[in-house]
C-alpha cells in the first residue's frame, strides 16, 4: 500500500503535467488556428502520440522489459519537460503581466515564480501535493465547465471545418507535437500493466474542457493574442466575473504546478542513467526557466512555436533507438 | 575513583564534597548503627518523606543495631529496610543521581556500595481538568506535573501488560526523567527505533519543558506547521496509544508529547470519538471552515475589494467603497493594524490573571472597535472579517496549530496584497506542496490522504465506530487491525 500511494502521487502528478502542456497548447496554437474544429484536431492531434506510446508499451512487452531506460531517451525526455516548461513559465508570468494586470516587469514576476518554485521544489512534496490537490482542482474545474455550458450554444461548433482546410492543416502542425507527454509514464517506475487506457484521463478531459470552449466562444472570436497569457484570458472572458476569476486561478495554479513537475521530473530523468540523484538540480532548473524570461517576448513564443511539434518526433525516435539491439 | 569505597570515612568524605553538603542546606545526612556498625543515610529535604525515613529505615536499622551480622551486609541490610523499591548502587555518580531524585542513600562501613530506597514524597498538583481541552462529552481529567502520576493515568485507561514505558533521561548537566510509552503489538519498531536514537541523539545540559522536547526532536524545525501533538489529556494520550503512535511523558511536565502525527490528527479532539459519528463529522468540518476562514478571510477581503472589486455584488461594493472614503488608511494597512490589534488583545488576554483576562478581552474588543470605528480609523466590514477570522483561529483545537495559522493568516494576507487573489492561489498551492513533503518522525505528514495509505477511516469525515477497524498507518504494518470479526457482533451484514 505503500508503493501504491507513492506510485499514484507520481501517476497524478503526470497527469496533471499531461493535462497542462495539452490544453495551454491547444489553447494557445490550436484553437486560435482551427477556430469551431480546435477540439477535434486535439484529438487528432494526440494520435501520435498515443499510439507511439501503446507501440513502446508493446515493444516492452515483447522485450521483457519493465520500462523505458538509456541515456538518449532520458536526454530527449529531460529536455522536452525543460522546453514544456518554458512555454509554462511564459504562459503563467504573461498571465500576470498581461492577463491579469499585476504590476511588475516579466522578469520580476519570473524571479518571484522561481522563489516560490525553488520553496516548493521537493519531488516527493510536489507529486504529494499534486495527488492532494487533485481533488479540488477538479472541483474547480467542474465549476468553470459548468460556468461554460451554462452559455453553451451547439451553433458554435459549426462550421465542423473551422477556418477551413488550410487553418485545420495549420493547426495540425503546430499540434501535431503534443501528445510527446504520453512517453512520459514509460520512464517511470515499472507498473505492471501498461495499458493504452493510461491516457485517456488526460485526453479526455483536455478534448473535454476544449469542446466547452468550442460550444461557447464563436468561431471568429477565436483569435491569436498578443502573448500566450493574453489568448489564455480571451477564452476566459466569455465566463462570468467570479468564474473568470477562478478560471484564471485554475490556470495559474496548474501552471505553477506543471512547472515544478518539469524541473523535478526533468532532474530526475537526466539524471536517471547514472543512478544518482540531486536534491539542487530541479532548483537549478527553475532559475534557468525563469532566466528564459528575460529573452525578448516575441522571439522567444516564435521559438517554442518552432520547437514544440518536434518534440514528439525526437522521444519517439529515442523511444525506437532504445528498443535497437536490447533483448531481455 | 568512582567505585563506592568499602570505608565508610572515606565515603562521607567523597559524598560530602560532591553534595556540598556545607553550602546545600537542603542537604541532609543522618548517622546511624546498625549491626554494631557505623552507617549513615543521606536524602534531600522536601524531596524524600521524612516519615517514611523514619519509620521504613531509621527504625529498622536501630532495631538491629547491636545484633551480629551472620551474612552479607548488603543483603542484611536489603532484609531489614522496609521499603518496597530499594537497588544496590555501585559508583558515587549514581548515588548522588539518586539523592537528587528524591531517593534515600544508605551508606554502612565495609559495605562497597551504596543502598538506594524510594521514598519519594513531594508537593505536587492534584489531578485537574484540563485547561486547553475542554470536552463536552467525556473525562474531565488531566495530566499533572508528576512523572509517576501521569505514567499511572494512562494505565488506568489501558490495562494491558502491552503498554510497555521505557523510562529514559535526557539532558546532561542536569537530567530530567521522561518515559517512552507505546503499546507493544501496535507500534512500528522502525519508529520507536527511531524515536530512542533521537532522544540518545539529544546534546544538551537541560530540557526544561516538554515544548523544548518537541522542537528537539521534530523533522523540519523550519517549518510553521507543529509536527509533534501535544495534549494533557490521558484519554487522548491513551488513543494514539491505541493507534501504535508513540508517547513521550516527561516530569515536571503537565502534558505529553504523541509522535508521530498527521495534519489531519491536529484537528482532531476526543470529543469526535466520545459523540455520535454525524455530530462528531460536522464539527470537525466547522473546525476545517473555521481554519480556513483564519487563514484566508483577510487576504481574500483585501484582494476583492482592491484587485477584484468586479467579483463583489455592486451594492455591497458601494456600500465598502462609501464608507472608505471617510477612512484615512488604505484597506491592507486597516487590516494589518486590526489583526495586530486582535494579536495584542489576545497575548494581553493570556498574559492577565484569569479574572481580568476574560474582561480584557471583553472590553478591549467592544471599546477598541467601537471607537475606531467612530473615529473613523477603520472600516466597520473589517471588524466583522477580523472577528470572523479570529472567532476560527479559535475553533483550532491544537494550540500550535492555532498559532502557525495566525502567522500564516499574515503572510496570505501580504500575498493578497501584492497580487490579489492570484498571489493566494499560488502561496496556497506552495504551502500545500510544503506540507506535503514534511515529515513527523519519518511518516508523511499529510497522509492518509498524500500519499495514499492504508488507514482507518477517521479523517476528516469520522466514520461510525464500528467501521473503524484499523489503527492508523503510522503504527506496526502487520497488526493493523483493531477487532476480529465482527465489531457488532448481532449485525448480520
Amino acid at each position: 500500500m505503500r508503493q501504491l500511494g507513492e506510485r499514484r502521487a507520481m501517476r497524478s502528478q503526470w497527469r496533471l503535467l499531461a493535462c497542462v502542456s495539452i490544453l495551454r497548447t491547444a489553447v494557445t496554437r490550436v484553437l486560435p488556428l482551427a477556430g469551431s474544429a480546435g477540439w477535434w484536431v486535439t484529438m487528432v492531434c494526440l494520435l501520435p502520440g498515443a499510439i507511439l506510446y501503446s507501440m513502446a508499451c508493446w515493444g516492452l512487452k515483447r522485450s521483457g522489459r519493465a520500462m523505458l531506460s538509456g541515456g538518449t531517451v532520458c536526454f530527449f525526455a529531460s529536455a522536452a519537460l525543460l522546453i514544456d516548461g518554458v512555454s509554462s513559465m511564459t504562459a503563467l508570468i504573461t498571465l500576470f503581466t498581461e492577463g491579469v494586470g499585476t504590476q511588475g516587469t516579466q522578469l520580476t514576476l519570473a524571479a518571484v515564480a522561481a522563489g516560490m518554485l525553488l520553496f516548493s521544489l521537493r519531488r516527493e512534496g510536489l507529486a504529494r501535493g499534486v495527488y492532494f490537490l487533485r481533488l479540488p482542482l477538479l472541483a474547480l474545474l467542474a465549476l468553470v465547465a459548468g460556468g461554460y455550458l451554462v452559455k453553451a450554444e451547439l451553433d458554435h461548433l459549426f462550421p465542423v471545418l473551422g477556418s477551413g482546410v488550410p487553418g485545420v492543416w495549420a493547426a495540425l502542425r503546430a499540434g501535431v507535437g503534443m501528445g510527446w507527454v504520453f512517453l512520459l509514464p514509460l520512464l517511470e517506475q515499472p507498473v505492471a500493466a501498461r495499458r493504452i487506457s493510461e491516457t485517456w484521463p488526460p485526453a479526455l478531459l483536455c478534448v473535454g474542457a476544449l469542446l466547452c470552449l468550442n460550444l461557447v466562444i464563436p468561431h471568429e472570436q477565436l483569435t491569436l493574442g498578443a502573448t500566450l497569457g493574453d489568448t489564455i484570458v480571451q477564452t476566459v472572458a466569455h465566463l462570468g466575473p467570479m468564474l473568470r476569476l477562478v478560471c484564471v486561478c485554475l490556470w495559474m495554479g496548474t501552471l505553477f504546478l506543471a512547472l515544478g513537475s518539469a524541473c523535478s521530473l526533468s532532474a530526475a530523468y537526466i539524471l536517471a542513467p547514472t543512478g544518482r540523484s540531486c536534491v539542487w538540480l530541479p532548483g537549478v532548473f527553475a532559475v534557468g526557466l525563469a532566466a528564459t524570461q528575460a529573452l525578448p517576448l516575441r522571439s522567444l513564443w516564435q521559438t517554442l512555436g518552432a520547437v514544440e511539434p518536434w518534440l514528439l518526433a525526437a522521444l519517439g525516435l529515442s523511444t525506437i533507438l532504445s528498443f535497437r539491439g536490447k533483448r531481455v | 575513583m568512582d567505585q563506592i569505597s568499602a570505608s565508610l570515612e572515606r565515603s562521607l568524605k567523597v559524598m560530602e564534597k560532591r553534595l556540598f553538603r556545607d553550602i546545600n542546606s537542603d542537604m541532609i545526612r543522618r548517622d546511624l548503627r546498625v549491626f554494631r556498625r557505623e552507617a549513615a543515610v543521606y536524602f534531600m529535604d522536601g524531596l524524600a518523606s521524612s516519615d517514611f525515613l523514619q519509620h521504613y529505615i531509621i527504625t529498622p536499622c536501630q532495631d538491629q543495631a547491636m545484633n551480629e551480622l551472620t551474612t552479607d551486609l548488603s543483603d542484611a541490610l536489603l532484609r531489614t529496610v522496609r521499603v518496597g523499591d530499594a537497588k544496590a548502587v555501585a559508583t558515587y555518580a549514581e548515588a548522588v543521581d539518586a539523592i537528587v531524585n528524591g531517593k534515600a542513600v544508605l551508606l554502612a562501613d565495609g559495605m562497597p556500595e551504596a543502598l538506594c530506597f524510594d521514598i519519594r514524597f513531594f508537593v505536587r498538583r492534584g489531578i485537574s481538568p484540563p485547561l486547553t481541552e475542554s470536552v463536552v462529552n467525556g473525562p474531565h481529567q488531566g495530566f499533572n506535573e508528576a512523572l509517576r502520576d501521569n505514567i499511572t493515568l494512562l494505565r488506568r485507561i489501558l490495562h494491558t501488560p502491552e503498554l510497555i514505558g521505557e523510562m529514559t533521561t535526557i539532558g546532561e548537566a542536569s537530567p530530567t526523567n521522561l518515559c517512552v510509552m507505546y503499546l507493544k503489538n501496535a507500534v512500528d519498531e522502525h519508529l520507536l527505533q527511531r524515536i530512542k536514537n533521537r532522544l540518545k541523539g539529544i546534546r544538551v545540559d537541560q530540557v526544561l519543558s516538554i515544548g523544548a522536547l518537541e522542537q528537539l526532536v521534530e523533522d523540519s524545525p523550519f517549518a510553521l506547521l507543529p509536527q509533534c501533538c501535544l495534549t494533557e489529556r490521558p484519554d487522548r494520550a491513551a488513543s494514539f496509544l491505541l493507534e501504535g503512535q508513540i508517547v513521550i511523558v516527561m516530569d515536571g511536565a503537565p502534558q505529553v508529547l504523541a509522535v508521530p502525527v498527521s495534519f489531519l490528527h491536529l484537528f482532531h479532539t476526543p470529543d469526535d470519538t466520545s459523540m455520535r459519528w454525524q455530530y462528531g463529522t460536522f464539527l470537525r468540518l466547522i473546525r476545517l471552515v473555521g481554519a480556513l476562514c483564519t487563514l484566508l478571510l483577510p487576504g481574500l477581503f483585501v484582494a476583492a475589494v482592491t484587485f477584484h472589486p468586479e467579483a463583489l455584488p455592486v451594492t455591497l461594493l458601494t456600500a465598502i467603497l462609501e464608507s472608505q472614503a471617510q477612512v484615512p488608511l488604505s484597506i491592507p494597512a486597516e487590516t494589518f493594524l486590526m489583526l495586530i490589534m486582535f494579536n495584542l488583545i489576545n497575548e494581553a488576554g493570556t498574559r492577565v490573571p484569569g479574572v481580568v483576562g476574560n474582561s480584557l478581552g471583553t472590553v478591549s474588543g467592544l471599546i477598541l472597535g467601537q471607537a475606531a470605528v467612530e473615529a473613523r480609523l477603520i472600516h466597520p466590514l473589517l471588524i466583522i472579517v477580523v472577528a470572523v477570522a479570529s472567532l476560527g483561529s479559535y475553533a483550532i483545537p491544537d494550540y500550535s496549530l492555532g498559532m502557525a495559522f495566525r502567522i500564516g493568516q499574515l503572510v496570505f494576507l501580504a500575498a493578497g496584497c501584492v497580487f490579489g487573489l492570484y498571489g493566494m492561489v499560488l502561496l496556497m498551492i506552495v504551502m500545500t506542496v510544503r506540507m506535503c513533503g514534511m515529515t513527523s518522525l519519518g511518516s508523511p505528514f499529510a497522509a492518509p490522504v498524500a500519499p495514499l495509505r492504508t488507514h482507518n477511516p477517521d479523517g476528516l469525515i469520522r466514520y461510525p465506530i464500528w467501521r473503524q477497524r484499523l489503527r492508523t498507518w503510522l503504527g506496526n504494518p502487520f497488526n493493523m487491525d483493531r477487532a476480529s470479526g465482527k465489531m457488532r457482533g448481532w449485525d448480520r451484514k
